[in-house]
């Protein structure tokens, strides 16, 4: 699609690899996420090479931007210990291309940013309903913060909530109210500690620190909702 | 409970009427005769929390049985949007006789603007914005311009005539359309038009729903004399409030208190004692005459013969505050004066008479309730519980909590505020929101209501109560979590 692409209209090509959980029909795996020595992984970068070797000039590779993201992490245990883990909800996140300066941005962003981005690149207006934000500005208008959801209706796993704000992590392990099985919390600082494997949550010296994040996360809550319905007078 | 053939469905909502504000509810003052016999002849429930303190959005968690954060109409001034289907439309849909009579609020009426119409199911649709709205649509003015033509020409003349879109928001008393006769009032119309809807022949079998949505007792604070005589004020206590109390509270309580409406009504201070014990005694006349007007209604039904067959419901889209907590009108406060209204209910044969329900309910719960006493699927996306179990006994895995999201829905300030309500147990969290849902200072309340029910004692930075503010922050991010839109139904495990 891409070689024989020659007219000056823009195009936008999405290329969806299986890299981890194939749903069954996949290569067979082998995740060790720590060695990146997993097959798959190598076959999908193998073939992103591929793609690469195609955005010639002949295909305006001038004016192309490529972008590299992952709709989710691999729980290499398939548990709901390790569902909101890093290499869960942490994905790859890399553009290359006109536009785009090259530099590491450190502050979380979130695959809701990479449509608005995408958008931006093309000079088309960011619909109001999107939540995201355009981050051809780099680190300086990275939110800081991402939250990611699991919700998984009539499964064993219990649903949580993980925040990510600085170095700190929180995650929440919901409960129910209505029986009194109360929520419960995993806060990690991944500078110290990037393999998760150290939770403060339980510590007294960090209450005020859990509690924090616990305001942060009602708060993200809340700025999360959905306000793009135009608001047209005063009532 | 076995359930009867359909049952017609009669819903009287009030505008800004207070939980606590019925002879039944704990006001000895109050003139509520009809209301307080609708309780004794059905349930009457302690506990309803409505999902936002203003009109529009609290009115729009009504007819989606959605909370505010998931029906896109998060404030004032904002549509319902057009996704949204409202119970209404399933009623009409299963062969209900629909009606809606007064102010319904679904989609922005300032500068005069007509409520369009959507897909509401309404065979009859009668609307008005409010007494002194001056949409051309208006259907009170046509009826007030066709019985009383004087009284509409003296209040609204040819020229002169108030055109001022905040004139009500403004006045700092009743102004004149308020207190005309009782056979002129705009309550008045209400209830001759619902006897009216009442009253048209239906074939046996063809049920009705009727929403009779009365502007008493919202602000301006006037009422006819003849109600107003009816009152007692000295029987009425003062505000509740304490000294210093606004020291302890989220710092916008207290430009609250000075100008209402965040900026865009007259505050407390601006009333002398004297006025703030007159605006008391008149809320209680428009309580006294939307009591009667309402006892029309119900007696009309009973002449009809309906009176066993009709599913009666009582309620209001939010309170007041009435001058406690040295504050005015309504906004982003979640104090009970906002958002723990009245509820009675009454089905002869189906509610036992004379009951009382101390659970936590919510404005949510209504469609639900509507739709299962008409048979009806819930439907899509619908997050209330029907009270029909609850009213018959079934108290068991009742949702212990309620939650009410105020989102800048009313008068838009800068920077926005957001608040959020948990009733949990005896106690109640409101989370003054902060970055990043907005720039305003992050505070909280936190009450005992059991032990400080007018809610004067904020807990939320005493020392002593750190454990439970924490703990209540876990059950609030449990219930937001809960609360989130799951309309989409999982029609595969992945």
């Amino acid at each position: 699609m891409i070689s024989a692409h020659a007219s000056d209209q823009p195009y936008l090509a999405v290329a969806g690899f299986v890299v981890g959980n194939s749903m069954g029909a996949g290569p067979p795996q082998n995740n060790d996420f720590e060695g990146l020595n997993d097959r798959t992984l190598r076959q999908a970068d193998t073939a992103l090479g591929h793609i690469l070797e195609h955005v010639t000039p002949e295909s305006h590779a001038e004016d192309t931007v490529v972008i590299i993201a992952a709709g989710r992490g691999t729980n290499t245990a398939e548990s709901a210990e390790g569902a909101m883990r890093e290499p869960s909800i942490r994905v790859p996140l890399s553009m290359r291309g006109k536009g785009i300066d090259r530099q590491i941005v450190e502050p979380p962003v979130s695959t809701t940013d990479v449509a608005p981005t995408i958008l931006d690149l093309a000079g088309v207006p960011i619909p109001q309903r999107m939540q995201g934000v355009s981050l051809l500005g780099g680190a300086e208008v990275a939110r800081g913060w991402a939250m990611s959801r699991l919700r998984a209706p009539g499964k064993a796993c219990p649903w949580q909530t993980a925040l990510r704000a600085g170095h700190r992590k929180l995650v929440a392990c919901h409960g129910n109210p209505a029986s009194g099985d109360p929520v419960t919390y995993k806060l990690f600082d991944l500078d110290d500690d990037p393999n998760e494997l150290n939770d403060l949550a339980g510590t007294p010296a960090h209450a005020t620190d859990l509690e924090e994040m616990i305001d942060l996360m009602i708060d993200a809550r809340c700025a999360l909702e959905d306000r793009t319905e135009p608001r047209i007078a005063s009532f | 409970m076995m359930k009867p053939r359909r049952p017609n469905i009669l819903f009287l909502c009030t505008d800004q009427q207070r939980g606590d504000s019925l002879n039944c509810t704990g006001a000895s003052w109050a003139v509520t005769p009809n209301l307080d016999k609708l309780a004794r002849n059905g349930t009457l429930f302690r506990n309803c929390y409505v999902q936002n303190p203003v009109c529009s959005p609290s009115r729009a968690s009504l007819f989606t049985g959605k909370y505010v954060a998931n029906h896109g109409l998060y404030a004032n001034g904002v549509p319902l949007p057009a996704r949204q289907r409202m119970f209404t439309r399933t009623l009409a849909d299963a062969g209900y006789d629909c009606g809606m009579i007064g102010k319904q609020h679904l989609y922005p009426c300032d500068t005069w603007h007509t409520e369009p119409r959507r897909g509401d199911g309404y065979r009859v649709f009668e609307w008005a914005h409010g007494p002194n709205h001056r949409a051309l649509e208006n259907d009170y003015h046509r009826w007030l311009r066709k019985t009383r033509p004087e009284i509409y020409a003296e209040v609204f003349p040819e020229e002169g005539a108030n055109e001022d879109t905040e004139y009500g928001n403004r006045a700092k008393a009743g102004t004149p359309i308020d207190q005309v006769p009782k056979e002129a009032h705009y309550s008045h119309w209400v209830a001759e038009r619902a006897i009216d809807f009442i009253r048209h022949p239906r074939d046996h079998g063809h049920s009705f729903f009727l929403v009779a949505n009365f502007f008493d007792p919202h602000h301006p604070f006037g009422a006819p004399n003849e109600f107003r005589n009816r009152i007692d004020a000295d029987a009425i206590p003062a505000p509740s409030t304490r000294r210093g109390e606004l020291e302890d509270k989220p710092a916008p309580q207290t430009a609250y208190s000075e100008k209402s409406y965040g900026g865009n009504a007259p505050g407390f201070l601006e009333y002398s004692e004297e006025q703030i014990r007159e605006i008391r005694a008149q809320y209680w006349a428009m309580i006294a005459l939307v009591d009667h007007e309402i006892g029309r209604i119900l007696d009309a039904l009973e002449d009809a013969g309906l009176a066993n067959d009709t599913l009666v419901v009582f309620s209001s889209d939010h309170g007041e505050m009435l001058g406690n907590h040295q504050q005015l009108l309504k906004g982003p406060q979640l104090y009970d004066d906002l958002v723990r209204v009245p509820l009675i209910a009454r089905w002869p044969g189906q509610i036992a008479p004379a009951t009382e329900i101390d659970e936590l309910v919510q404005w949510v719960d209504l469609p639900a309730t509507f739709l299962d006493a008409a048979g009806c699927a819930q439907g899509k996306g619908g997050q209330g519980k029907s009270l029909l179990p609850l009213m018959d006994g079934e108290h068991n895995g009742w949702r212990n909590w309620a939650l009410c999201e105020y989102r800048n829905s009313g008068f838009s300030v800068d920077p926005p505020i957001m608040t959020t309500m948990l009733r949990f147990e005896d106690w109640k969290l409101i989370v003054w929101h902060g970055a990043p849902a907005t720039l305003g200072q992050r505070d909280g309340e936190l009450y005992n209501i059991s032990e400080d029910p007018s809610e004067l004692n904020n807990l939320f930075h005493d020392p002593a109560h750190a454990d439970v503010r924490r703990w209540l922050k876990g059950v609030l991010v449990d219930v937001m979590a809960e609360a989130e839109d799951r309309t989409e139904p999982q029609v595969r495990a992945w």
